[in-house]
């Protein structure tokens, strides 16, 4: 007994060790956005010698972040809901229906993990230019769309496949259409991974900043990575611990949105334990 | 119920693919795009007079959108959208400018990119507009201009003169200089002075790498500044007299002094005196290190001035000097004309665009107070005195002129310059090549992506 | 069919039997149908938006791999295979490949078995168990741009934390200018990158340490077996699938590793940390060579595609 527990001792030791090399880098971030750009500049370990607001508040007005906000959350509210709403229905067909093509699309799907980035970007921007949609949210919610529908399929499939086909079975005797089945019972036991997904794919639209710089014309549709990174190329005139303090702004988002729904976050993973 | 099915998804995948629009263009999608550009010009007859005009700029003086808005102050019925993109996002953003037909009226460019935007015709020529009144209307815009800065905006042009015979696509917004700053009191305690000669900027290193201090400032994406200078000491002179002569094979990357520009700065570096995070460093780094007083000289443009007088320790006592000339050579500068304003050659308000060119170019821009620390590419601008110490080494340096931004040809093509930039300067530096392998190279690159192209 | 009884019931029986089957496959046929619509409707939206805003960019790609193209104005100087050509006889190619591999191995060994340890932690019910799997998940939504600056910042040899440290602890010798210097610059990307997979990894395996059924652990536990006998033997062997997967994840994922590298090294110096991405946006954005660009990522998607089909037939071989 005394022996597990000294076990036990050590690798709380051990994770504590690993959580202080995780988190800290994170910690120094909020830590310099509350330093003035002198203290920031002297020692960039040191604790600031008082907390002050002023940055966050030179980051919100200066750098037009509420602009920003308003355009990420949108964008990435969009994002979400498309992905999550058709995720769902897709992985459902693929996971419990059998239909003509099923391998060829699933694998379609997935096959944009192989994609580069960089080299669609300018056939992209082609594209949006055609359809006429610069500038408009959609230029940005397709493609973030097709970025992180792959991995999101991976483990959404997965997960309804674990969902007995008893159910299924039960609900068709109760006289149930598969469209019905799927609302009815597909959906409502797909939460769980749905908040899980959301939380992969929010982060990424939320954070994806190459396509936006390049895409985006018109500053009152920048989103917040675009504003950072033009912060960023400006820090002289703003000051670094501006910077920062616009990354703590922003990081804070994705960081709630996780913590709200980190409950079914686990479970979820587990209860479609990804199997490829 | 089958039916009701069908029904339902139909409708439901139909309502997903409204909501998401992403439909191909259709008639009635063209036509909603198409209405924006209608009301603007309607707007445009009903008002007739607002001008509305875009400026896209890289230069870190216009990281906030003052400059627009001053214009806007003193010029009423004109609106001015404006861009700040830092360099690096800067080009790519342009090119999808032009690939979509939407230049900003007036835009910086810079010189390898400068060429390439004038040979893509993004630019109108401005040569016969230098004899139009300048902003003020008090001469000529063309007289108004520093000669000097005008000829090395000119020179920018080189590789593809023989079309274009001195002709002015962008006029020059600043007189770029590079100066050494230090910090008087750090020189005091190690007992040093501003070096007037090589020898003695040697010594000096020596001496602050015995007390301690990184001697002397490398920068990543500023890693060729030390050859260029060099080259321009060792070559200046004879390329001035024979431009061509890299062409014609009177001179090539074999040549002794060639060799000479490279390994003196790998003198440099062997020796321990230039920061060893330089190879990957930007400039930020290199600031924070200058600062905490860790570097003792750092060499830059006066871009950059604003920031370090406005957070550098007020016990530092920061001044400027030339960097002297590796072959005893008055020491020209890097720099000149290094940032352009071009007019686009797609503008629809070539006047307003014209008159805003003209006020990034002019005495009222350069009076502001944000303009403080930057030189400028025109004559009779008056600096405030108490900047004398700081702007010495950027006056100085600009006082023996400017060196050409193609001396010897190491970055003549984008592929040249990847390769110098990436490959053979880390690589001259880190030991994995020498300067023969790098002559070499140099010289088949210079042939394939340069001379066979040119046929 | 029904054996034959020639007794009237029998036939009887056996027509009654070939009605009800007759009107069973018809009702099948039209539930296949029906299956059929439906799934193909339901997968339909998804794969519209991929063809428009995937497929249809990326087989653009693919032609202008054909030809030489700077990114404005028309496609015109066709050079056939030229661009495919001219890459696989770059060196700098294999030199990105390189350092890829480099990644991938070091992410797929310490990565995900880091991951898996923290994941064994968690397990093992430490105190404080619920605060560190919420907590240790966060480095990994954090973007990048985050990331790489402050790693940047950590191994800068002059003001940088990790070079102080080691002076502190009187490991002096060993600092160095981490990022700077090209035997250890690949390393440190390496570190910044497993910074962020490792709370990925680690929480797709604690989810399936989960699932792993009680009663096989408990067994193990009233065998006396000790912790790592138990891992070794039962919790590895259980979660076989789950490092398949994570494997083929670590692949894909690392192969596209761009903005970490770029905003700490830029792929410098001399090549030391140039990824296939940083060559392909550098070809690209900078020199504007798009032809050839195109063709680099088509190249690297290739053999991306064959990796993880081999990597699928040792699975299935493995498990089979």
């Amino acid at each position: 007994m005394k022996k597990a527990k000294i076990a036990k001792m050590t690798l709380l030791a051990i994770i504590s060790a690993y959580s202080v090399i995780s988190l800290y880098p994170l910690v120094w971030v909020i830590i310099q956005s509350f330093k003035t750009e002198t203290e920031f500049l002297q020692s960039i370990w040191a604790l600031p010698k008082s907390l002050n607001f002023a940055n966050f508040i030179k980051a919100w007005n200066e750098a037009n972040f509420s602009d920003y906000f308003i355009n990420s959350i949108a964008v990435t509210m969009i994002t979400l809901v498309l992905v999550l709403g058709l995720t769902a229905m897709a992985a459902f067909a693929f996971a419990k229906l059998n239909f003509f093509g099923k391998k060829f699309f699933y694998y379609m799907i997935i096959m944009n993990m192989l994609i580069p980035t960089a080299i669609i970007l300018l056939p992209m921007f082609f594209l949006i230019r055609d359809l006429g949609i610069r500038n408009t949210y959609q230029a940005l919610v397709f493609p973030y769309f097709t970025g992180s529908v792959p991995l999101g399929l991976i483990i959404t499939t997965s997960y309804y496949k674990s969902i007995p086909d008893e159910l299924l079975e039960a609900a068709k005797l109760d006289g149930c259409s598969i469209f019905q089945t799927f609302i009815r019972i597909m959906l409502p036991l797909g939460l769980p991974i749905m908040a899980t997904q959301g939380v992969l794919a929010g982060m990424s639209a939320w954070n994806e900043y190459m396509w936006a710089v390049i895409s985006i014309g018109e500053k009152s549709r920048f989103t917040i990575p675009v504003g950072i990174a033009t912060l960023q190329g400006a820090a002289e005139a703003h000051g670094y611990v501006v910077i920062f303090a616009a990354l703590t702004l922003s990081s804070s988002v994705i960081v709630a949105l996780y913590l709200s729904s980190q409950k079914f976050f686990i479970k979820s993973i587990a209860a479609g334990a990804v199997k490829g | 119920m089958k039916k009701k099915l069908i029904a339902l998804v139909t409708i439901l995948v139909m309502l997903v693919l409204t909501v998401a629009g992403c439909t191909p263009p259709t008639p009635a999608q063209s036509s909603s795009s198409s209405k924006p550009a209608d009301s603007k010009q309607e707007s445009k007859s009903a008002e007739k007079k607002q001008i509305k005009l875009k400026l896209a700029t890289f230069s870190t003086d216009f990281s906030t959108d003052w400059v627009a808005k001053e214009f806007m102050k003193l010029n009423p019925g004109y609106t001015v959208e404006f861009e700040f993109l830092p360099s690096a996002n800067y080009y790519g953003k342009i090119m999808t400018y032009a690939a979509s037909n939407e230049m900003p009226d007036v835009f910086f460019t810079q010189s390898a990119n400068y060429i390439d935007h004038t040979k893509k015709g993004l630019l109108t020529d401005l040569t016969s507009y230098l004899d139009t009144p300048s902003y003020e209307g008090d001469m000529k815009w063309g007289d108004t201009f520093i000669p000097a800065v005008l000829d090395s905006a000119r020179s920018i042009l080189k590789p593809i003169q023989s079309e274009l015979k001195g002709k002015y696509y962008a006029m020059p917004y600043a007189m770029t200089s590079v100066a050494v700053m230090y910090d008087k009191k750090l020189f005091a305690k190690v007992g040093i002075q501003p070096p007037k000669t090589w020898a003695e900027f040697m010594s000096n290193n020596e001496k602050l790498k015995q007390a301690g201090y990184i001697p002397f400032s490398l920068v990543t994406e500023w890693i060729d500044w030390y050859p260029r200078i060099f080259w321009d000491q060792y070559l200046g002179e004879e390329i001035a007299k024979d431009p061509t002569a890299f062409e014609t094979g009177k001179l090539t990357f074999s040549d002794k002094r060639v060799q000479q520009g490279l390994l003196g700065m790998k003198e440099m570096w062997d020796k321990g005196y230039l920061n060893e995070s330089g190879l990957t460093a930007n400039s930020q780094d290199v600031t924070n290190t200058f600062i905490q007083r860790k570097l003792a000289q750092y060499m830059l443009t006066p871009t950059r001035l604003k920031y370090l007088m406005d957070n550098a320790p007020k016990d530092m006592d920061l001044a400027t000097f030339v960097l002297p000339g590796i072959n005893g050579k008055p020491p020209k500068t890097l720099g000149g004309s290094s940032m352009l304003v071009g007019v686009s050659s797609s503008t629809k308000e070539f006047e307003g665009a014209l008159r805003l060119a003209k006020f990034l170019t002019s005495k009222t821009l350069y009076a502001m107070p944000e303009m403080k620390y930057q030189n400028a590419s025109i004559k009779n601008v008056k600096k405030d005195p108490s900047l004398d110490q700081i702007m010495k080494g950027y006056a100085d340096a600009a006082e023996n002129g400017f060196i050409p931004e193609i001396l010897v040809p190491a970055e003549i093509t984008p592929q040249m310059r990847e390769v110098f930039m990436q490959e053979i300067v880390p690589g001259l530096m880190l030991g994995k090549t020498n300067v023969d392998e790098i002559s070499k190279k140099l010289q088949e690159l210079y042939k394939t992506t340069y001379l066979d192209k040119k046929k | 069919m029904i054996t034959n009884n020639n007794s009237k019931e029998a036939l009887a029986l056996s027509q009654v039997n070939q009605k009800t089957s007759l009107i069973k496959g018809k009702k099948i046929r039209k539930e296949k149908v029906t299956e059929n619509i439906t799934g193909l409707l339901f997968v339909l939206p998804t794969i519209i938006i991929f063809v428009v805003f995937l497929y249809y960019p990326f087989f653009n790609a693919v032609r202008i791999s054909f030809y030489d193209y700077s990114g404005i104005g028309p496609l015109k100087d066709f050079v056939g295979l030229a661009n495919y050509k001219k890459a696989l006889v770059d060196p700098n190619y294999y030199n990105a490949l390189f350092n890829i591999f480099k990644l991938i191995l070091i992410d797929a060994g310490l990565g995900i078995s880091i991951g898996f340890i923290f994941a064994y932690i968690l397990y093992e019910r430490v105190p404080g168990w619920k605060f560190f799997s919420v907590a240790l998940f966060i480095p990994y939504l954090m973007s990048m741009v985050v990331s790489g600056t402050i790693w940047k910042m950590i191994f800068d040899p002059t003001i940088g934390l990790l070079n102080s440290a080691l002076i502190s602890i009187g490991l002096g010798n060993l600092a160095r200018p981490w990022l700077a210097d090209p035997g250890t610059a690949m390393y440190a990307v390496a570190v910044t990158w497993i910074w962020r997979t490792i709370p990925f990894n680690m929480i797709i395996m604690y989810a399936n340490i989960l699932k792993m059924p009680v009663d096989i652990i408990e067994a193990s536990k009233i065998d006396g077996a000790s912790v790592l006998q138990r891992l070794r033997y039962v919790v590895i062997p259980y979660l076989k699938p789950t490092f398949s997967v994570l494997i083929v994840l670590t692949i894909t994922h690392g192969f596209r590793i761009f903005d970490t590298v770029w905003i700490m090294t830029q792929g410098g110096p001399a090549r030391a940390t140039e990824t296939i991405t940083t060559y392909i946006y550098r070809k690209a954005f900078q020199n504007l060579e798009f032809g050839y660009a195109s063709a680099i990522s088509i190249i690297m998607m290739i053999m991306m595609i064959s990796i993880v089909v081999i990597t699928n037939i040792i699975k299935r071989k493995s498990e089979g």
